[in-house]
Parts: structure tokens; C-alpha cells; sequence
């Protein structure tokens, strides 16, 4: 099993603040509500005390449902992945990061702006496998080459031959996610054991402010049913889709949140579902969109002390930035936000891996990049092991004034474990790097994704079963 | 009624789509002809698929990440996408419209020879909940297509032999 890393050092929301921005979230949920129109879900709601208005097309939960759901959703859980080792435990101030999904284009290793297709989500599946701090793999493109109705199934079949972590991704619609869940109980030897052991999970979405369309509630509805991981996530746009102000967002992005909890939980009680956000900021002086800005690092901090609240496992969206290309400001926007989040302890912490211009790119060498990044975070919560051995007096001792430790076994010993090692970072002397062809970072990380890349891919699913798979599912290509 | 065949009614020639063409060709062709959809063959007339306009609101959900209100403004205004995806929607237009016909068709299509009588259609039609099917030869090549409104204005002339 991978090593467990704790978060929680960092508290933007004092107690008293949560409580204000959990108090006004359930005024919102009784007194605004939300709209949503799927019949069974409407009189499931009504059926469990929800005030249902049919002609608007609105539900009201009062505060007693919304506490009831909260507590039957449990506290943590494992997302396995098909390989032993792999699963991740999502729930306390325990820090996982992953990729994210949807990317539309993708930025190649020759610096190449195009759409994405199938192969790429085969090969960042195979980065996310060979990458260290990469823990679980969301479907990170929309591959243009497949039809539509068989995107998932293929997109599914990609990440699960290619790397043996956890994975999720988005759902065209309830036929494509039956297909997959269809595929994925093959693999695991049957509906029992892939609930028992799931390496699949699935995302569904709340669009804000305060709306579920129909299609996703029958997603909703479908995952739950068969207890499986689910995401309902939220991205709302602080200024266009929720309020100006981070706080009036977060009160917002927490009902939204809720929302995906109350209903998985009607549904079937104990579904895992994670309280997930994508809190989303703009600069008004061009009407963008913007994933990267430090705000929004803030508000998945404490979207993460929210969800810590409730004792709910957290789904946030850090690590995206707003730059165009592998440059200084994708790598500090980057490390910013997910810096604060691993600090916060985000539990399954997504988007990190990868990608530019507000999600709507992913780059291979941003990918290795962000690994590098990750690393760094990863390291910081491990903080400064002190105890006798590190504390080093015989080591002292023993070198004396003057001397040097370049050759004492007790620095082999923790050559490795104290330090991490980046695989792009520059670290030589300056004619060592003339030498080496004056290479920038983003230059070292195309190498290494491409090298990554060629090297032979782990087949995580035999050759046997995958034939019979081909014969079963004539949609995969 | 029942002997009346499918070859009586059919409509030909039958404006189709390549697999290759672009999403903006398809929409265009629906938008200017008011069809409200359109049959895609490989380039020896065979049928591989057919583009309603469900399938296009299907895929510009997914990509947009919400239901457009109409897809066919996404190619020639950007209003509609400038609503939903700020400065983004540039990039998802880009997207969307260099998509292929094959990523949004629906591959599975009912397919009917000419000698078949217009009352087995009327069935399929009904039993599969479509508006249209396509006509094809032994070879499975495009020969004509039969819609709903085809099949109205048989039974229109149908009754007119009564007066």
C-alpha cells in the first residue's frame, strides 16, 4: 500500500466560520432550494421529507434530511485499484492527488495544440502508472476520434489496461455508464467482488447555482444503486454562477456539495460518495474563466475544512492553471494551490496533474512537471523526522570540527528518505547544464514523458481476458 | 394500404453526410434543408449511421459540460457559447466543430429494402421510436430514405382513393 500522508496543518475557516457557512447552507437548501425534475427522484425526495414544489420544479430539504444523509455517508472509505497496492483510503486529513478530467485538447511532447483522441488517454493512464505521486487516474480527455456513445466504455477500457491505480471519469449518460460498470464487473470477477473491491468510480455534476439536470440524476441514481465511489461535483464561478464574494461561494459550493450527499444517501444509504467541489474564480477585466488563481486555492482549503466538518471524504480541484503553456506561471499557480490543499488535507485531491488554460488543455510535460510539484507538497507534509538517529550526535561526534559527512554510512542510510528527488528540476552546476544542451525544465519534462511513454507499458489486463472482453464489448477499439 | 411499398413513397436522391465530414457540415446541412436529420455513408454509399438532432444535443452537452438551447448557433454565433464558457467558448467551438460525423452519429440504424410494405415500416418506426429509415439495395447501399412525414402523405393520397 502507498504511503499514508497527513494533512490538516492548515485552517483557513475558524469554528466559528464553518459553522456560519454551514448554517446559511441549510437555510438555502430549506428556503431557496434547488431545481431539479426527475420523477423518481422528485418522489423519492418527497417521500423522505423533502418539500417538492412540481410546478417550478423545485425541492426544499429541510435540516433534519440533509443531517440524516450527512450521517449515513461513511466517514472513509477505500477506492481500490485493479493492481494490489494501488488502493488509497479517502477520508480524515489523509492526502491522495490525482489527474482530472475533461480536457478537450491536448498540448504533445513536440509543443503541438490538438484535439485529443483515444490513444492519449492510453498514455497518460501509463504516465499515471509510472508516476510516483500520481495516485488515481480520472479520465483526463475527451477523445474526439471515438463516437459519442462509445466514449466511455472506451475511455474506461484505456485507463484500466494502462495503469493498475483507482479510476473515475465523467459519464456521457446512463446507457454508456451501465456498459462500463458492465465491463468493470468483468474484470473484477462479478457485480459482489467489484463492490466489495472498487477500482471504478464515477462523476456526476450539479450545475450551479443550485440545478441538477435529469441526465445526472440518473447517473446519480444508477451509481448509487450499485454502491459504487461517486463525485457529484459542482464548479461554481465566483462572480458569473455564484456570488462575487469567496465566502458567499463557499456557502453556495457547500449546498451544491450537500446536494450530491442527500441524494446518493436516499438512494442507498452507505453509498461512498465524496463532498466534492470545484469552487472556480473570474477576472472580470476579461470575462475568463480561471481555475489557477490563488483564490481558488483558498476556497479548496476550506472546502476541505467543510468537509472535514460533516466527516464527509473531500473530492477538490487544485493544481490547473490559467497559463497557455509549461511556463512560470503554470508552475506557481500550480504549486500554490496545491500546496494549500495538501496542507488543508484534501483527501482526493484532483485536476493536479497536467493541466493549462483552465483545464481545457493537458500537456504531457506538464504532467511530469506537475509530478515534481506534487512531489514537493507530498514532502512538506512529511515534515522533519526528529529522533535519536536523525538527530545524528555519533555522527557528529564522530566527524568532529572540520571534517565532512559525505562518507559516513549514516548519510547513505538517509540519502533517499530525507530528501525528494525531483525528476525535472536542474540541479547540476551551471557548466554541467551548457553541457547537457541548456535544457529548461519544460525541455527535461517532454523528455521524460516521451521516454516514459516508449518504455513498455504494463498490460494490467491479460491477454486472455482482454480478447474476451474485444468479443463481449464490440464497441472497444 | 398494406400493398403500397416502400419504393411508392421513398424519398430519393437523399442528401447524406461522409463519416469524415465535420460536425459543422452536418449542422449546416440540418440547419439550410430544415431536416431534422441526416444519414451518414462511407464513400461506397454505404449506411453507417444516422445524425438527429438528438444526437447533436447529446454530444454538445457533453462537450459544452451543460444542454445548449441551439447547437446550430455554435458554428455561426458565438453568443451561445460565449454564454456558457466565457472566453473559453472559442476552444470548444474549435472542438466541436472539427469533430467527425462519426463521432456523433448513432451507429446502430434500422435499415429497409425497397419491397418492403409501408405498414412493416409504420411497426419499426412505432416499435423503435425513430422518424426516419434508411433505404438500402442488397449491397447495402443507400437507395432512398423513408421519414414519418413520407408516410403521412401516403396515407393522405390513400384516403384521397376513397373520395
Amino acid at each position: 500500500m502507498k504511503d499514508i500522508y497527513q494533512g490538516g496543518l492548515y485552517r483557513i475557516l475558524s469554528e466559528k466560520e464553518i459553522y456560519q457557512i454551514h448554517e446559511t447552507a441549510i437555510k438555502i437548501l430549506w428556503e431557496v432550494g434547488f431545481e431539479i425534475s426527475y420523477p423518481p427522484m422528485l418522489e423519492l425526495l418527497e417521500n423522505n421529507g423533502a418539500k417538492i414544489d412540481r410546478e417550478n420544479y423545485r425541492a426544499y430539504l429541510p435540516h433534519e434530511l440533509v443531517s440524516k444523509c450527512i450521517k449515513r455517508a461513511p466517514a472513509e472509505f477505500k477506492f481500490y485499484g485493479q493492481e494490489e497496492g494501488k488502493e488509497i483510503i479517502l477520508g480524515g486529513e489523509k492526502v491522495n492527488f490525482g489527474t482530472g478530467g475533461e480536457a478537450l485538447y491536448v498540448m504533445d511532447t513536440d509543443r503541438q495544440r490538438r484535439p485529443a483522441v483515444l490513444q492519449d488517454i492510453a498514455d497518460f493512464a501509463c504516465l499515471t502508472d509510472k508516476l510516483e505521486n500520481v495516485d488515481f487516474f480520472i479520465i483526463p480527455t475527451v477523445a474526439q476520434d471515438v463516437n459519442i456513445n462509445n466514449l466511455n466504455i472506451n475511455g474506461y477500457f484505456q485507463a484500466l489496461r494502462n495503469t493498475g491505480k483507482p479510476v473515475m471519469g465523467g459519464i456521457v449518460d446512463v446507457e454508456s455508464l451501465r456498459r462500463v460498470i458492465e465491463l468493470s464487473s468483468h474484470l473484477a470477477g462479478g457485480m459482489d467482488k467489484l463492490r466489495e473491491r472498487p477500482f471504478v468510480g464515477f462523476i456526476s455534476t450539479v450545475a450551479s447555482p443550485l440545478k441538477i439536470d435529469d441526465d445526472r440524476v440518473e447517473v446519480l441514481m444508477e451509481v448509487a444503486q450499485h454502491g459504487l465511489p461517486l463525485a457529484v461535483s459542482s464548479a461554481p464561478i465566483a462572480g458569473a454562477t455564484s456570488p462575487m464574494t469567496l465566502a458567499g461561494t463557499l456557502v453556495q459550493q457547500n449546498a451544491e456539495a450537500l446536494i450530491g450527499v442527500v441524494l446518493s444517501q436516499l438512494v442507498n444509504p452507505g453509498t461512498p460518495v465524496l463532498y466534492s467541489a470545484v469552487p472556480c474564480t473570474m477576472d472580470m477585466r476579461y470575462g475568463s474563466f480561471l481555475m489557477g488563481s490563488i483564490e481558488s486555492g483558498l476556497m479548496n482549503a476550506a472546502v476541505t475544512q467543510m468537509a472535514h466538518h460533516y466527516r464527509l471524504p473531500c473530492y477538490i480541484t487544485v493544481g490547473v492553471t490559467d497559463s497557455k503553456l509549461p511556463d512560470a506561471q503554470a508552475a506557481y499557480e500550480s504549486a500554490t494551490t496545491c500546496m494549500l490543499a495538501a496542507l488543508a488535507g484534501g483527501n482526493y485531491i484532483k485536476q493536479a496533474f497536467g493541466f493549462l488554460d483552465g483545464a481545457i488543455t493537458i500537456s504531457y510535460a506538464q504532467f511530469v512537471i506537475d509530478n515534481d510539484i506534487v512531489g514537493s507538497c507530498l514532502r512538506t507534509l512529511r515534515g522533519i523526522d526528529v529522533n535519536t538517529n536523525t538527530l545524528a550526535f555519533d555522527v557528529i561526534a564522530d566527524v568532529g570540527p572540520g571534517g565532512n559527512f559525505l562518507t559516513q554510512q549514516h548519510t547513505v542510510e538517509h540519502l533517499r528518505t530525507e530528501k525528494y528527488l525531483p525528476r525535472v528540476s536542474s540541479r547540476q552546476g551551471y557548466h554541467a547544464w551548457l553541457k547537457a544542451g541548456e535544457k529548461d525544465s519544460w525541455k527535461n519534462a517532454e523528455e521524460i514523458a516521451r521516454k516514459l511513454i516508449e518504455e513498455s507499458p504494463k498490460e494490467h489486463i491479460p491477454e486472455d481476458l482482454g480478447k474476451e472482453l474485444y468479443s463481449l464489448f464490440p464497441e472497444l477499439r | 394500404m398494406k400493398d403500397i411499398l416502400v419504393k411508392d413513397i421513398m424519398t430519393t436522391p437523399v442528401v447524406t453526410v461522409k463519416n469524415q465530414d465535420s460536425f459543422k457540415k452536418v449542422v449546416k446541412l440540418l440547419d439550410q434543408n430544415d431536416f431534422s436529420g441526416l444519414i451518414v455513408v462511407d464513400e461506397e454509399q454505404k449506411v453507417l449511421g444516422i445524425i438527429s438532432e438528438r444526437d447533436i444535443l447529446k454530444y454538445t452537452r457533453w462537450i459544452v459540460g451543460q444542454p445548449v438551447k441551439d447547437p446550430y448557433k455554435l458554428m455561426d454565433d458565438e453568443i451561445e457559447v460565449a454564454h456558457v464558457s466565457g472566453q473559453r467558448g472559442l476552444d470548444v467551438i474549435e472542438f466541436v466543430a472539427s469533430a467527425y460525423a462519426e463521432a456523433v452519429m448513432t451507429a446502430k440504424v434500422i435499415k429497409i429494402e425497397e419491397d418492403t410494405s409501408v405498414l412493416e415500416v409504420v411497426r419499426l418506426m412505432n416499435e423503435n421510436s425513430i422518424n426516419r429509415v434508411p433505404v438500402v439495395d442488397s449491397s447495402e447501399k443507400l437507395k432512398g430514405i423513408v421519414t414519418r412525414a413520407d408516410i403521412l402523405n401516403a396515407i393522405v393520397k390513400w384516403t384521397e382513393t376513397f373520395k
